[in-house]
């Protein structure tokens, strides 16, 4: 897979995410987490089921408003933004429990990323007899497809495609909007062994090429290898950082887990 | 999660109450006596609201499908009470006895049996179960309107209105009749019976573990079968002791009492559609200060405001309580227990036109068909078909609003019968020189096909309104929202004499200079419309512009994702489909000749709820979908020669929507051409994705997808990674 090939336009931002707290109910999911994601790095988000690692991704996305806390975006604030600004901004994102455009095509769900964010066509297309597909925008989508590896799927419905190839069209779905921040919320799962293989080299080249990307991810080998930093994140606390060696040999991490009965994390 | 309403509101609400309370004492004339007995009045009305709301909470609670049909049961079970004490002089007890004990649980029951049961097996989603909920109650109407027709019937009352005590002595004496006395009891011995029930049996209180955990349901089928019987009947009889008790009250007329009682839906949604207790409490407090408000002498407003007739307005506004606070407390809960987090799946589909691409020979075929259609079909049929075609091509564009509403943004809107009504009404008072607003200021006439413009035009804004709590909530909730919509309209403006008595009736339009009055010419006039209509909805579906749409249809938080923003492309859909069933009902009106605006009328609420069921029934997703429906809607009845026959039709069918997914044409398409979802349905993985999300929230911390934490632990100190 040449690198070069990339469709985005990869200029990464720096995030920050300054003492976040999060609570449903009674119940916090996220206290005072703080972490920063450089440009040209892949930033890891880890810890156990329940630790509140997607709701921190909800929160810096838009989608769930935080109790307190900041999203910092080179520099910029981006509190009260709704997420599709923040998506605009440059925030992308996959989700966890997917969220697909599952009536559409795998070609139309990138294509609403490349085309969503202008308005200029709705008008037109409003009261227009023709609706010609913009050739560019299809070479754009094409190329995403391609390096993600899914290329042959263009015209399948997303709705139809299982778990580990869904994973893979949100991916290039997010590639579509010129991220320069990438959360990517466990897209591993799912995945067949050669397919984390490309995902592997997709993300480090992608990070090569200046982006950031902020991964949540159980697939530990994955996390290990592609991380400048890492941090954990048990019971909605940030509980240690660092390179992945140091985060290997943190005692507080060792105590985190070893410690914890797992059963009581497992539900 | 647990409790939404913010305390300061909260707070508000009980000040406003007691405000009210205030100025009831301070405004109202007379004695003690008088606030007494219009008290006690209250709490006849009451018990009924809160029976209603009761059996609405209960039926929501263990089955998790908003029930709908309890309206038409109700109006059935007034029925059948009629025919046995009135008309055949049973005893009311005995009549009260078989309806209410005997043919209610066996409603309840069949529905459980024919329809549910088999939803429930089939894991069918919400939407379907909405949908199949609603061919009951158009299913049931559409028996009673069948047989009984609009005829108005009073019933006697249950219990006799003779004084059972008094209260107080003297001039200042309030009279406590035994009609309020038997409501009052009935709902407390009915209410008093279900908490025995739940606490004290063994299926009551497996029916309060399903309740609290709908899950459980599923570890044991038997009993999950046995309790939703048990719920669908005690849901039912509920449902029918509010409409006999109701009946003698407002009148029976088939429509008329299903629209009063659908109004008690406000009740259930006080109560969050959850607890029992806070149900029958404001079926009390509505009936209360409802009555109560009947005291308030008319306030008088300044000279330059009486051109809107305010003061009609003050008594609306009390005496329209029950839906005003259904959509006000829709409105104000951030969340209801909405159990289907908003999905449409089984009853939209998609069908992958980019997929498969069409030729353009193809295309061309496609064109000539169709232009050989509505070029012959109008040329050869006579007399009265004619007219039906016509009715058939007014209706068409009116369904189309749902098509793109529902069908291609995933909103369910039961408003459309309400949009299609205000813009027949506008058209109507335009072209009669007036303003459509309550006053008699005149107008120059205005052209019918220009104020058929205008029409669809002032209704955008109203659309786009009721688009608002749109950005925020879909499914149950925001059906509940736009049919609380369609019932403000109705009340204000439809039943209005100040708004819409002058001006009901409307001449056919010419067009420069050349009449389209001819039945023919008419029809031609008719299709072009159906055809530009037919247009701007492929439009919503095509392009870039559709691709969104379906985008944010299938997933919001994707959609937000890339980008879009709801909020533009929501009160778009919202405003274009308002404008298109304006279209559709203005062509009604010019069809018909006349504005009908009784409540069996085409522009009732419950008319919303009869065009939602039939298109869904034929395909919400489908344009063809729309065009069907409105052939079945119209012309069964004429074939039958009674009217509401096409109900029975709609209704049966939509019982079975379950093993329909997408419609008549939408599982059409699927067997014969392949069209659709190669091996998962999004029916089903949207299913299974809220599935997925509703097990997380249930189970705190959730069960993950990744690795056991012990497991994950050890890779991560132990080693693995480079
Ligand atoms: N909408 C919600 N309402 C109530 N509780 C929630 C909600 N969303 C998440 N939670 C709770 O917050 C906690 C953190 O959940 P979250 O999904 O963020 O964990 P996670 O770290 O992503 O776990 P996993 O590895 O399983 O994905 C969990 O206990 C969860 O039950
Ligand atoms: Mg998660």
């Amino acid at each position: 897979m040449t690198v070069a090939a990339a469709p985005v336009r990869l200029r990464g931002a720096r995030l920050e995410v300054r003492d976040l707290t999060k609570s449903f109910g009674g119940f916090v999911a996220v206290r005072d987490a703080s972490l920063v994601a450089e440009p040209g790095q892949v930033t890891s988000l880890i810890g156990p089921n329940g630790a509140g690692k997607t709701t921190l991704f909800h929160c810096v996305s838009g989608i769930e408003p935080p109790d307190a806390g900041h999203t910092i975006l080179d520099g910029q604030s981006l509190r009260g933004m709704t997420p599709d600004r923040r998506a605009r901004a440059g925030m992308a994102r996959t989700f966890q429990i997917l969220e697909l455009f599952g009536g559409l095509t795998v070609a139309e769900n990138l294509q609403v990323a490349v085309e969503g964010r202008s308005v200029s066509r709705i008008w037109r297309d409003l009261f227009s007899l023709r609706h010609p597909d913009n050739p560019e925008v299809e070479a754009q989508v094409q190329q995403a497809l391609d390096l993600v590896g899914i290329g042959h799927l263009a015209h399948r419905p997303a709705g139809s495609l299982p778990t580990g190839l869904s994973r893979l069209v949100e991916l290039a779905r997010a590639l579509c909007t010129e991220p320069r921040v990438l959360l990517l919320d466990e897209p591993a799962s799912g995945l067949s062994t050669a397919e984390t293989d490309r995902l592997h080299r997709v993300l480090s080249s992608l990070a090569d090429l200046g982006l950031t990307i902020l991964l949540v991810e159980h697939d530990i080998e994955l996390v290990m290898a592609l991380s400048k930093t890492i941090y954990v994140l048990d019971f909605g606390v940030v509980i240690a950082a660092g390179t992945p060696a140091e985060v290997r040999a943190n005692p507080d991490v060792r105590a985190a887990y070893l410690g914890a009965d797992p059963d009581e994390v497992e539900s | 999660m647990v409790d939404t309403v913010p305390a300061p509101l909260r707070n508000w609400g009980v000040l406003a109450a007691a405000l009210f309370v205030l100025w009831v004492l301070a405004a109202a004339p007379g004695d003690w006596s008088n606030i007494g007995s219009q008290f006690v009045a209250g709490l006849q009305i009451g018990a009924i609201a809160a029976l209603g709301g009761t059996g609405l909470v209960v039926a929501y609670r263990a089955t998790g499908v908003f029930n709908f049909a309890f309206a038409g049961i109700a109006t059935i079970a007034a029925f059948i009470m009629y025919e046995l004490t009135t008309k055949n002089s049973l005893p009311e007890w005995l009549g009260l006895v078989i309806v209410v004990g005997g043919v209610a649980p066996v409603i309840g029951g069949l529905m459980d049996v024919v329809v549910f049961r088999s939803l429930e097996r089939r894991s069918a989603g919400t939407a379907e179960k909405l949908v199949a909920n609603l061919g009951v109650l158009i299913l049931l109407l559409g028996i009673g309107g069948v047989i009984y027709q609009e005829t108005a019937y009073q019933p006697n009352f249950v219990f006799s209105s003779k004084q059972a005590f008094s209260i107080g002595s003297g001039s200042s004496a309030v009279s406590v009749s035994w009609g309020v006395v038997g409501n009052v009891a009935m709902i407390v011995g009915a209410a008093g019976l279900l908490i025995l029930v739940f606490r004290f049996t063994p299926l009551g209180r497996q029916v309060r573990a399903v309740v609290d955990r709908r899950g459980l349901a599923e570890l044991n089928v038997v009993n999950a079968n046995r309790i939703s019987m048990l719920s669908w009947a005690i849901g039912a009889m509920f449902a029918a002791l509010a409409g006999v008790l109701d009946a003698p009250v407002v009148g029976l007329q088939n429509g008329a009492l299903a629209l009063q009682v659908l109004q008690i839906i406000g009740v259930a949604v006080i109560a969050k559609l959850r607890n029992i207790g806070a149900a029958v409490a404001a079926g009390f407090g509505l009936g209360v200060v409802g009555s109560l408000s009947a005291l308030i002498e008319t306030p008088h407003y300044p000279h330059w405001l009486h051109w809107v007739h305010l003061p009609s307005l003050n008594q609306d506004i009390v005496v329209q309580l029950p839906v005003l606070s259904t959509l006000a407390f829709l409105l104000i809960y951030r969340t209801l227990d909405e159990s289907d987090g908003g999905g449409t799946g089984g009853i939209v589909t998609a069908s992958f036109s980019r997929a498969r691409r069409r030729t353009a020979a193809a295309t061309v075929q496609g064109a000539l068909g169709v232009l050989a259609v509505v070029i012959i079909v109008p040329a050869v049929i006579t007399g009265k078909n004619l007219v039906t075609a016509q009715s058939v091509v007014a209706y068409a564009v009116c369904f189309l609003s749902i098509v793109a509403i529902t069908g291609y943004s995933g909103h369910i809107s039961l408003a459309t019968a309400a949009f299609a009504g205000l813009g027949g009404y506008v058209t109507v008072r335009l072209s009669n020189g007036l303003w459509p607003l309550p006053t008699t200021a005149t107008l120059p006439h205005v052209p019918q096909i220009v104020a058929m413009i205008i029409g669809g035009i002032v209704v955008i804004p109203l659309g786009v309104l009721i688009g608002y709590p749109a950005l925020r909530r879909r499914g149950l909730i925001l059906g509940l929202i736009t049919l609380a919509f369609a019932q403000i309209i109705e009340q204000f403006v439809f039943q209005k004499p100040s708004w819409s008595s002058a001006g009901r009736t409307i001449t056919r339009p010419g067009l420069f200079g050349f009449s389209l009055s001819g039945d023919r010419t008419f029809l031609y006039y008719e299709l072009v419309v159906l055809g530009l209509i037919l247009l701007l909805v492929r439009n919503l579906r095509s392009g870039a512009l559709g691709r969104i749409l379906g985008a944010m249809r299938d997933s919001e938080k994707g959609a937000v994702s890339v980008g879009i923003s709801l909020r533009r492309y929501k009160l778009l859909i919202f405003g274009a489909s308002s404008f298109i069933a304006a279209i559709g009902g203005s062509l009604l009106v010019q069809q018909q000749g006349t504005l009908n605006l009784n409540q069996d009328g085409p522009f009732s609420p419950l008319a919303g709820l009869y065009w939602f069921g039939a298109v869904v029934v034929f395909g919400l997703s489908y344009r063809s979908g729309a065009i069907l429906a409105a052939v079945l809607y119209v012309s069964v009845d004429v074939a039958t020669g009674r009217t509401n026959s096409s109900l029975i039709v709609i209704g049966a069918v939509a019982l079975f929507i379950g093993y329909l997914p997408g419609g008549v044409i939408g599982s059409g398409l699927r067997v014969f051409s392949g069209d659709g979802i190669d091996d998962v349905s999004p029916a089903q993985r949207s299913l299974a994705r809220f599935a997925a999300e509703r097990r997380r929230r249930e189970t705190a911390p959730p069960p993950g997808t990744g690795l056991k934490p012990s497991a994950f632990a050890e890779k991560l100190l132990v080693g693995g990674g480079e």
